[in-house]
């Protein structure tokens, strides 16, 4: 622990992109810690889904609109994934303070929080929808996976790193850090926001088609 | 006449299996129908899409005039219950049901309380609702079916796990409530329910009605 908890939990998982970056082998703690936020607010967005769930039929009939109903549960999800990111974060940068641990500061430190919290949002956005689909529960796993195997082809393959969604919440894959090789945090978060919309507009289309998984449920 | 839903001609398949057959009914304001038929008969899936929440393979549904899946997603003015009710089990009554009507904003605090008080629940209980047995979930469904005053309820074995004290208490509401004009559909695999409660009774059997029983008998509230 070097750079303290909102370096090493928020910030990502760095190597150097040229010579023998920890022996060609993925840098294992690194990268659990990365996913340990990520699993955190999967499990908040899971928990969120479940509890709407127990109510759903009562819930819905009383919406009126599939439409309204979703755009209620989209966004609600939305400001609760955003609530847990925040007090993540606020949890790692009060350990640091507590410790006296270094950090960045000023424009990076602020990079790091809004990167990370962008691209949970985005997961937790992809969760939603999916809850929609009979695929619901394979949702926090395929996520995790998508998440380490982009990272592991832009781990293997630095050339293409800034293009792999793995990496996109991870500040130190940003061109601040990686120059040249790393991805413009303003394009990416365009980018992540984007993606956010178009779960939402997806999520419209799955139930203004009439019969999701979600709502045989009810 | 105007009716509260009219159910024409609708039929059901998932997939190759088809669930409902060529279901008609029409149901008049301030009566009480009744479906029974064995488990896996269609009961559910006909209920559900009168909601709202299945779409018909072929026929049509109209509730309050208003045609289901066009006109307007899910019925208007309705309470219901399907199934098993599900709440938030780290809540009490109370709170799950204040939680729901904040949707609406129709109704507030003091008849949320009467609504749980007619089913026979104590709204300042601070019991939590994973606490509550079969019968205890089963009144509050109840009360969140009613605690808005829909006009048409739609309730998929409303008596489950309730004991004979508490199904008469029940009974004696429901047809307080059709005297004040609700219409009800209801479905039960007790024959009490349905001879006691029901002016129509129908029987579904591999996803058609196969019969009517009419009971043109005037019932009044206990």
């Amino acid at each position: 622990m070097k750079k303290g908890f909102v370096y090493d939990y928020l910030a990502g998982v760095d190597f150097p992109v040229y010579g023998d970056f920890y022996g060609g082998v993925i840098p294992m703690i690194p990268l659990g810690r990365w996913l340990m936020g990520a699993a955190v607010i999967l499990l908040v967005t899971g928990i969120y889904l479940n509890r709407r769930r127990q109510i759903l039929a009562f819930e819905m009939v009383r919406f009126g609109g599939r439409k309204s109903w979703w755009n209620a549960q989209f966004w609600n999800l939305f400001l609760t994934g955003a609530a847990a990111c925040l007090c993540y974060e606020f949890c790692m940068k009060g350990l640091d303070l507590l410790l006296h641990l270094p950090g960045e500061t000023g424009i990076d430190e602020i990079l790091i929080f809004l990167l990370w919290l962008v691209h949970m949002m985005t997961m937790a956005g992809i969760f939603c929808l999916a809850d929609l689909t009979a695929f619901r529960q394979l949702a926090p796993a395929a996520l995790l996976v998508t998440e380490v195997s982009t990272f592991t082809v832009g781990f293997y393959h630095w050339h293409l790193a800034k293009f792999m969604f793995g990496n996109w919440g991870m500040y130190v894959w940003s061109d601040r850090v990686k120059k040249a090789y790393g991805f413009s945090p303003g394009t990416v978060m365009i980018l992540e926001c984007m993606m956010i919309l178009m779960m939402w507009r997806l999520g419209m289309c799955v139930v203004s088609r009439g019969e999701s998984a979600a709502m045989q449920t009810g | 006449m105007e009716y509260t839903a009219e159910i024409k001609n609708v039929s059901k398949k998932f997939g190759d299996e088809t669930v409902v057959r060529e279901v008609t009914m029409s149901l008049e304001p301030g009566k009480i129908y009744g479906v029974a038929g064995r488990n896996g008969s269609g009961k559910t899936v006909l209920f559900k899409m009168v909601i709202g929440f299945l779409k018909p393979s072929a026929g049509k549904i109209f509730v309050h005039g208003k045609e289901i899946g066009k006109e307007v997603d899910f019925a208007e003015d309705i309470g219901i219950i399907i199934e098993t009710p599900g709440f938030l089990g780290r809540f009490n009554g109370y709170k799950n049901l204040e939680y729901l009507a904040c949707i609406k904003k129709q109704v507030g605090k003091e008849e949320i309380r009467e609504s749980m008080r007619s089913v026979g629940l104590d709204p300042d209980s601070k019991k939590k609702v994973k606490k509550y047995s079969l019968g205890m979930r089963q009144r509050l469904g109840i009360a969140q079916a009613i605690m808005e005053h829909p006009k048409f309820l739609i309730l998929d074995e409303p008596m489950n796990g309730l004991d004979r004290e508490g199904a008469a208490k029940i009974r004696a509401l429901f047809l307080r409530l059709k005297d004040q004009g609700v219409t009800i559909l209801l479905a039960s695999h007790h024959r009490e329910d349905i001879e006691e409660l029901c002016d129509e009774v129908y029987e579904m059997e591999d996803g058609s009605l196969r019969s009517a029983a009419v009971f043109n008998l005037p019932r009044q509230a206990d």
